[in-house]
């Protein structure tokens, strides 16, 4: 078997604030195939964007990455000067933002916002091919009548118009990879699911990877191959996305599971997990969701579980001695 | 921790101890913050000097005698201890005049900042809040006076009123006030479409009370800031209108008079403006430190 | 607590519920300003809705951005004006009422917010937060507004200790709860909800969600609770309304409302919710335009016909006992 597309290996990211030295990313592996679609699903501030943006080589001073590796297409992203990392990004690795408004540039049109990708990435690519391009692109993304609707301004179009436009950036130079972050929570119900659609189309469609972060486990569990639940900081249980929710091991899995109340079954009762979201400038010795955890024992306090598979689904991994 | 003393004793006893409570808070504060320490610092011994004047200065600022004239201070050559900041054209201790004046230059400052913040950040906050005629009436004013340079418009009103230490007070408040109502309607436009406006509104507070509960203290932080830029521009223009003949009348001293006093002579006695433009620097620069300081210190958000 | 009808005992209310509050032919239109002067046409944020709360029910709002569930919310608050309907509370009318007698009205009705970092003054500590409701209707002594200041944070499952801290210190669901605790303070017979938990995260949002069910389940309130989350309105209401484009689309019982769902639209944000494991009827790009005739919807309705696009359907009761504004409603 090929190595896989993405590798990430006991991934540390620091950030310096005023109250001490935060945490955000504590030492989070992962890898990803071309072709697959992984979640990363966890409640702010745990660190999933953050993993995120450590991917794509945004993390700004005062963060910094501070242990681990990232693997990509066979190099290391950790350490690559930021030129190259430039070349790299919106060309190999791209990213969608949650709000598209904030991703688009006010006063230029959008036709010319995604040629710029082309004359920066292709600069030997002539104006009439660029052209054609960008009006592919925005066909491809739904967008109809795409050569007139390429002169649009960004507040000519509705938010889901927006991000339509947004994903066909990331999509513009055929990357190995796109990081979505939250790509469909400020728009609406109908219009997410339509976007989310689009995603998971052009995703089979061109076999790109992609890494889907979200707080939402609905979201999650529509479009993701695979799903990675994250806790301040780390990887508390990941597998097939199917068997993850519907057979969660680590009682934060499960927490979040019963937390959300169901159109389905309306009158179960929804069972909110106690306390919040630890401080991870200060977390918690031990486990970080023992504090906050129902099965919590003694032990908990003791040592920082590691991410190990379960007996019948060794795909299916939990960092939880008690749920192994 | 602070926070559970402070509800204890605000628990048993009321006022009274809140307000210690308050001061050891501004105190420890202030310990911690070698940029509120310094500007404190600065601007308590520009104080103090202003407040000692008669016992600190050596000589009277108006005496004249002829052999200081030009006298040159004491790391020139020809100066000595006797006259540290050496002498002006007219032969008096330039050392002295500074302390002395400090008292009109910053009385006029204080009392013209403290005025006019106060007077255009209530106009500012009305038109903010009341939106409407009210608004439209207070910021067409403000437009009408911003329309004139700020000197031209305090000399207009000095004509009208005649010279004076005190319509001069009134004639820079005039001038002044604009700038906060224009900043402070700004906030208040932002701050009336918060939720917590909304909140008081929907619990039936009444306007007046949302206004000085709720806009008032959150537009302080950029009031305290446009205050301190406005010190060292206050001394500035009241030399200007004193130099005209209008401010203060000789012989009281004041910083921006020997500073304009002194622009005739730049080449020949450099230090006719270095003292008073010195302390002034420092008042300035002390007033900016401590005010920033001090919005920190009433912005709650900010770690301690 | 202070009733405008004195002579009407509480029993008596229960026995034979009316309304508290009715809505009936609530209009908002916002101007669009023209190019130079005047005004260039109107939005219709809110287009001729009706509908009405009973006495410890739960009403939902539900509708995308834009629907126009927010206006509705602050115009019964009162914090925006109507340009037309009527809105009845406790049988009076509500937008009439002025003065002291509407300062005393307006303590029974009550709103938490959206946000809970805009909807708390930063700079005030939480007692007197939770406190400025009843600073401004009653004047207790400064010991007993501090005893009923602990209890309402007791009530909604903060420590009192907590009362001289800003809201900088506290998390967002923990500032929610403070915003629920100055909403109740007063004993409101109606709380208006605009979308409480969106701004949470998934675990703290069933905590803020178990706190408004316990303190449904205490008191005799009644909620309208805004929201464009399906699954949260599900939980928490016993009716439902759906709004599209500034108007009630359907209007029905929860269960029925979720089982069998009358209008394509209330379908089709059934079936868009992830995870539901329904498919999205296929529904043109938003952006289409809206007619200005005829059913708002008509242009993204899979089953719009010739009437749709002419003629406004009215909110009208379908076999299910739901009321259904849809031309089709009997033959899809």
């Amino acid at each position: 078997m090929s190595t896989p597309l993405l590798q990430v290996h006991d991934l540390r990211v620091e950030y310096a604030s005023p109250r001490g030295l935060v945490r955000a990313v504590a030492g989070v592996s992962l890898s990803l195939d071309r072709n697959r679609i992984l979640g990363l699903v966890g409640e702010s501030g745990c660190g999933k964007s953050t993993v995120g943006q450590a991917l794509l080589g945004l993390i700004q001073p005062p963060g910094r990455i501070a242990g681990g590796d990232i693997r990509f297409e066979n190099r290391s992203l950790v350490g690559l000067p930021e030129r190259e990392m430039r070349r790299l990004r919106g060309n190999r690795l791209s990213m969608i933002f949650q709000d598209p408004t904030a991703t688009l540039n006010p006063v230029m049109t959008i036709g010319d916002q995604i040629a710029e990708l082309f004359r920066w990435h292709r600069p030997r690519m002539r104006r009439k091919e660029v052209q054609t391009r960008v009006t592919e692109l925005l066909e491809r993304v739904g967008i109809v009548d795409a050569d007139r609707r390429s002169r649009a301004y960004p507040h000519e179009l509705s938010g889901g118009m927006r991000q339509r436009v947004v994903i066909a950036c990331a999509l513009a130079l055929d990357p190995a990879l796109i990081v979505a972050d939250e790509p469909t929570t400020a728009l609406d119900v109908t219009v997410q699911a339509q976007i989310l659609d689009l995603i998971r189309g052009l995703q089979a469609e061109h076999g790109t990877a992609v890494i889907l972060v979200s707080h939402d486990l609905g979201v999650i569990a529509e479009t993701c191959d695979d799903v990675a639940v994250m806790y301040a900081g780390r990887i508390v249980e990941s597998g097939p996305t199917a068997e993850v929710l519907a057979r969660p091991r680590h009682p934060y899995t499960a927490g979040l599971i019963a937390s959300r109340p169901s159109i389905t079954a309306p009158d179960q009762v929804v069972r909110p997990i106690p306390g919040t979201v630890p401080d991870l400038a200060n977390p918690p010795v031990g486990c970080p969701f023992h504090p906050r955890c129902v099965r919590a024992v003694a032990g908990c306090r003791e040592g920082i579980p590691a991410l190990s598979p379960t007996r019948e689904e060794p795909r299916h991994a939990v960092a939880c001695p008690l749920a192994a | 921790m602070a926070d559970s003393t402070l509800s204890q004793i605000a628990a048993t006893a009321p006022t009274e101890s809140v307000h210690n409570v308050a001061r050891n808070q501004f105190l420890k504060a202030l310990r911690r913050s070698p940029k509120g320490l310094a500007g404190l610092l600065l601007i308590g011994m520009i104080l103090i000097g202003a407040a000692a004047a008669p016992a600190l200065a050596p000589y009277d600022p108006a005496q004249q005698v002829l052999g200081w004239r030009f006298l040159p201070p004491v790391w020139a050559t020809g100066g000595g201890w006797d006259h540290i900041l050496g002498g002006d054209n007219l032969g008096r201790d330039i050392f002295s005049r500074i302390v002395v004046g400090a008292r009109t230059s910053l009385a006029v400052a204080i009392i013209v900042v403290a005025l006019a913040a106060t007077i255009g950040s209530l106009l500012g906050a009305v038109a903010g809040y009341a939106g409407g005629i009210v608004d439209n009436l207070i910021m067409r004013l403000v437009d009408f006076l911003l329309a004139f340079p700020f000197l031209l418009l305090a000399l207009m009103i000095m004509a009208i009123l005649g010279p004076g230490f005190w319509t001069m007070v009134l004639a820079l408040s005039i001038a002044l006030w604009v700038n906060y109502a224009r900043v402070v309607r700004g906030e208040a436009l932002r701050i009336e479409q918060m939720e917590f406006v909304e909140a008081a509104r929907s619990i039936g507070v009444p306007g007046w009370r949302i206004v000085l509960g709720h806009v008032l203290p959150n537009v302080i932080p950029s009031v305290l800031v446009l205050a301190t830029l406005e010190v060292a521009l206050v001394i500035i223009a009241e030399a200007a209108l004193s130099f005209l003949g209008l401010g203060v009348q000789p012989p009281t001293p004041s910083w921006g008079k020997m500073i304009s006093e002194g622009r005739d002579f730049l080449y020949d006695a450099p230090w006719m403006v270095l003292g008073p433009g010195l302390v002034i620097l420092m008042t300035s620069v002390g007033i900016n430190l401590f005010g920033d300081f001090l919005r920190d210190f009433v912005d709650p958000r900010a770690e301690r | 607590m202070l009733s405008p009808v004195p002579s009407l005992p509480d029993q008596a209310r229960t026995e034979s519920p009316p309304d508290l509050l009715s809505v009936k032919g609530l209009v908002k239109h916002y101007a669009l300003p023209g190019r130079w002067f005047g005004r260039a046409g109107v939005i219709p944020a809110v287009d001729d809705v009706s509908f009405s709360i009973g006495s410890r029910e739960t009403l939902g709002l539900v509708g995308e951005s834009g629907s126009g569930k927010s206006t509705i919310g602050r115009m019964i608050m009162r914090l925006i004006r109507p340009t037309a309907g009527n809105i009845l509370f406790d049988g009076q009318d509500w937008l009439a009422s002025s003065g002291e007698e509407f300062r005393r009205a307006r303590r029974r009705v009550q709103m938490v917010f959206q946000s809970p970092y805009a909807s708390l003054d930063p700079r005030w500590r939480i007692a007197d937060i939770v406190a400025e409701p009843l600073r401004t209707h009653q004047s207790l002594p400064a010991a007993e507004l501090r005893d009923r200041v602990a209890g309402l944070l007791q009530a909604v499952g903060l420590d009192p200790s907590v009362a001289d801290r800003h809201p900088h210190q506290f998390s967002g669901g923990q500032r929610q709860r403070i915003g629920i605790a100055r909403a109740i303070a007063l004993e409101p017979d109606l709380l208006v909800a605009d979308e409480p938990v969106s701004a949470l995260d998934v675990s703290v949002q069933a905590q803020i969600l178990a706190l408004l069910q316990d303190i449904k389940a205490r008191g005799r309130l009644s909620m309208l609770f805004i929201s464009h989350d399906l699954s949260v309105v599900a939980y928490l209401c016993d009716r439902v309304g759906v709004l599209y484009r500034g108007r009630l689309v359907e209007l029905a019982g929860t269960r029925s409302l979720f089982h069998a769902p009358g209008h394509p639209y209330t379908r089709a944000l059934l079936a868009a919710i992830p995870g539901s494991g329904q498919r999205c009827e296929a529904s043109a790009p938003s952006s289409a335009a809206v007619s200005e005739t005829g059913c708002a919807y008509a242009s993204r309705c899979p089953h719009a016909r010739e009437p749709c696009r002419t003629i406004v359907p009215a909110l009208r009761p379908s076999g299910s006992g739901a009321l259904i504004a849809c031309h089709r409603v009997g033959e899809i």
